[in-house]
């Protein structure tokens, strides 16, 4: 049995401004996985493509072992879809949206839809268009998380959220995936959230991913080193070691720990190292300019 | 004000130009048919299609002027502009300046300007000023469709007074609109033409001084907080059949309700116009048919298509292949375009007898090859202007097809003569293609999911 929701291999897709990819992405079942990246990074492009919005032009997506393209429809039966830019006015009241998409899944959770409905303070009566930007993510994951999903994708579904909605919102997806047996891809660019919810992320800028893992296994494998230098040392670039600023003979600087390049600075003449640990939005913070200065 | 109107004809100059460009081809070819030298009745005939398009045209023109505005404001833009530091009445000013004065000065130099260059020349003297008098109407078509816009609410709001202002400004539009069918069917006596002039004139002057009051009411426009009635909260899942067949049943009831009610208005308008000139009930049932055949393009538009534009992008996500998606997408409007026309005919051939029924069903089947076609380009662009632009076409396509038909053949040869077998090619042609496109694209291209909810759209579509 494929022990991976989600693999996307070499996934590539050209725009005249913008290329996603080559793209490896791995998510493992059960885990909520964390897809972080700035604003225009391609978060939206490759879960679009999940969904077939879109043609790749290069590259697999398998979801759950199905082909995104050739299994589409099985896998849209396995695979639920949550974000604030899914339009469901047209439907007119809330009542009415529930209506429409439950007609496609024959294992809709008619009780479950009521418990969220209310959890969430919506009525079968409320008019769409009148519904607050949070209250239409919820919506959205309320038509999402009533069909029990094996793979739940949601697309910055914290953006508009107060505090309270955006707990709300994750003690929901929390007790989704308390089985084990669900999975839940989020992309965010609100990195507090991801750090203590996910177990699992992926950094994307640029259309490429940085890096992947475990969340607890990324933060700990970086830190943020102090360290001094005599006068006029200078250091080459190498990897595991990105420089983040000098002040004289003072210096900040990200390290990764795998990399050996702890050893690699003393060698060559850093003194006073200090390692302190990092936050995730740091993190990725650093590695973005490193990958903005490339 | 000049920054506000440069950049309304920056962001609108492919449809305006179109507007343009189309509004002198038509004067032009008035100008050049009415120099013709008579030789029997095909000329007299050729001058009455052309007149009648010519009319229809400016109909068009200005409902397309005023749907520019309508759009602008449903995208949002007076909020836009009302968080620059400017003086809303000058916003307001200048909108009535780009829709209502700069085009109608625009008409008038440009059908001018045909009527000089195509004149020259020939024996038989043009009279300028018949023309400038004629055109002295449209500023004021304009400036009444502006005025009773500023009448407008953006909204219906909860309370019993919001909802019947809402209706009352919305019969205004309708009124605005189809005065300008009452003039154009019939020759209006003095003193009906007296009365129109002034009820134009004092809307176009309301709507310069309301322009303000029609921006800030936009831009402070926010649905939520205007539908205060609220109900006792209900969890209950709904029940009943869902999923496509649902969406099927809602877009077509929806529209047929429109389209029958328009049937109903146009009936009611041409009854009026006719009574006067004791026409039978069969010319003024075709009379409303054919009159009414623009807004049911815009009914289709809306009831149809946009919405399901609109949510595209969670169709997509849904369970549903992308050839069934496809289909439904083309299918329905057609559908829905079908069981109208056959309404609609089956009425006409028993007030007019089968002489009506060839008509009827041309202009019926080739709405449907408009319809697939407009599927096709909404999917493709969204709706931008290019989408706007296109859509103008299609619909000035038809008066252009009937006036080289006119050129060519020198006879009314609209679709009430044309064999039924080229409508239904078109149509079926139309139709396939549109089938293939729309798959191709809902597969092939991202940006048919990047259509993103216009800020206060919402306001036109929450009104059930």
């Amino acid at each position: 049995m494929n022990q991976n929701a989600i693999e996307i291999r070499g996934l590539v897709k050209n725009y005249p401004t913008f290329t996603l990819g080559p793209l490896n992405l791995t998510v493992p079942r059960g885990a909520i996985y964390g897809l972080i990246g700035p604003n225009g990074a391609g978060k939206t492009t490759a879960i679009d493509l999940i969904f077939g919005m879109g043609k790749n032009d290069a590259g697999t997506i398998r979801v759950a072992g199905l082909d995104h393209r050739t299994d589409e429809v099985a896998l849209k039966h396995r695979a639920a879809y949550v974000s604030p830019d899914l339009n469901f006015a047209v439907w007119g009241k809330v009542g009415k949206a529930i209506r429409f998409v439950r007609g496609f899944y024959p294992k809709w959770d008619d009780n479950y839809c009521a418990a969220l409905m209310k959890e969430f303070h919506l009525s079968d009566s409320d008019k769409i268009a009148t519904l607050s930007f949070g209250a239409k993510t919820k919506l959205s994951l309320l038509l999402a998380l009533s069909r029990r999903p094996e793979i739940l994708i949601l697309d910055e579904p914290t953006t508009g959220l107060d505090a309270v909605s955006k707990q709300q919102v994750f003690a929901e997806l929390l007790k989704a995936v308390e089985d084990g047996e669900r999975t839940v891809l989020i992309s965010s660019h609100g990195l507090s959230d991801i750090e203590r919810f996910a177990d699992h992320i992926g950094m994307i800028k640029n259309g490429k991913l940085l890096l992947e893992g475990r969340t607890d296994e990324i933060v700990d494998r970086f830190r943020l080193a102090e360290f001094f230098t005599e006068n006029g040392t200078a250091f080459p670039m190498r990897d595991g070691l990105i420089i983040l600023k000098r002040n004289k003979n003072r210096w900040h600087a990200l390290l990764d720990q795998n990399s050996g390049a702890h050893d690699w600075l003393q060698t060559r003449g850093a003194k006073e190292i200090s390692l302190t640990r990092l936050t995730l939005e740091d993190l990725f913070v650093a590695l973005a300019k490193d990958e903005e200065a490339k | 004000m000049k920054r506000i109107i440069l950049d309304y004809f920056k962001r609108w100059w492919l449809v305006l130009s179109a507007i343009f460009i189309a509004y002198f081809i038509f004067q032009a070819f008035s100008v050049r048919e009415n120099n013709s030298q008579p030789s029997g009745g095909s000329v007299a005939i050729v001058h009455t299609v052309i007149n009648t398009v010519h009319n229809v045209f400016i109909f068009q023109v200005i409902m397309w002027l005023g749907f520019l505005l309508i759009w602008e404001m449903q995208r949002g833009v007076p909020r836009v502009l009302m968080s620059l530091p400017i003086p809303t009445k000058q916003i307001g000013r200048a909108w009535w300046l780009a829709a209502v004065a700069f085009p109608a000065i625009a008409i008038g130099v440009l059908g001018s300007l045909a009527i000089l260059i195509f004149s020259s020349g020939t024996n038989i003297p043009v009279l300028l000023e018949n023309y400038l008098a004629a055109w002295s109407l449209i500023p004021l078509y304009l400036g009444a469709m502006f005025g009773a816009m500023t009448f407008g609410t953006p909204g219906m709001t909860g309370t019993l007074f919001g909802k019947i202002r809402t209706v009352l400004s919305g019969l205004l539009s309708a009124i605005v609109l189809f005065g300008f069918i009452f003039n154009q069917l019939e020759t209006p006596t003095l003193a009906k033409l007296i009365m129109f002039f002034s009820a134009a004139a004092i809307l176009s002057i309301l709507g310069w001084f309301r322009a303000e009051h029609m921006v800030l009411q936009r831009a402070s426009f926010r649905l939520g907080a205007s539908y205060f009635r609220k109900k006792p909260a209900s969890h209950k899942t709904p029940q009943g059949f869902g999923g496509l067949p649902y969406l099927a049943q809602r877009s077509f009831v929806r529209f047929i309700l429109a389209s029958l009610a328009l049937i109903a208005w146009m009936t009611f308008v041409m009854s009026f116009i006719h009574v006067s000139n004791s026409e039978s009930h069969a010319q003024v049932f075709t009379s409303a048919v054919n009159g009414g055949s623009t807004p049911w393009f815009f009914f289709m538009l809306m009831f149809s298509i946009v919405p399901m534009v609109f949510q595209l992008r969670a169709l997509r996500t849904l369970p549903i292949p992308s050839s069934t998606l496809a289909a439904t997408m083309v299918f329905l409007p057609i559908f829905s375009i079908a069981v109208v026309g056959v309404i609609v005919t089956t009425l006409a051939v028993s007030l007019s007898g089968q002489a009506v029924m060839l008509q009827t069903i041309n202009s019926f089947l080739m709405m449907g090859a408009k319809a697939a076609i407009m599927v096709v380009v909404i999917v493709w662009r969204g709706l931008d202007a290019v989408t706007y632009f296109l859509a103008f076409l299609l619909i000035v396509a038809d008066s252009f097809i009937s006036l080289g038909a006119t050129m060519i053949f020198h006879s009314s040869s609209r679709n009430s003569d044309q064999p039924w077998w080229i409508a239904l090619t078109i149509f079926l042609f139309f139709i396939v293609a549109a089938f293939a496109l729309t798959q191709r694209l809902l597969t092939q291209s991202s940006s048919a999911y990047r259509v993103r909810t216009m800020p206060a759209n919402a306001w036109s579509m929450a009104r059930r």
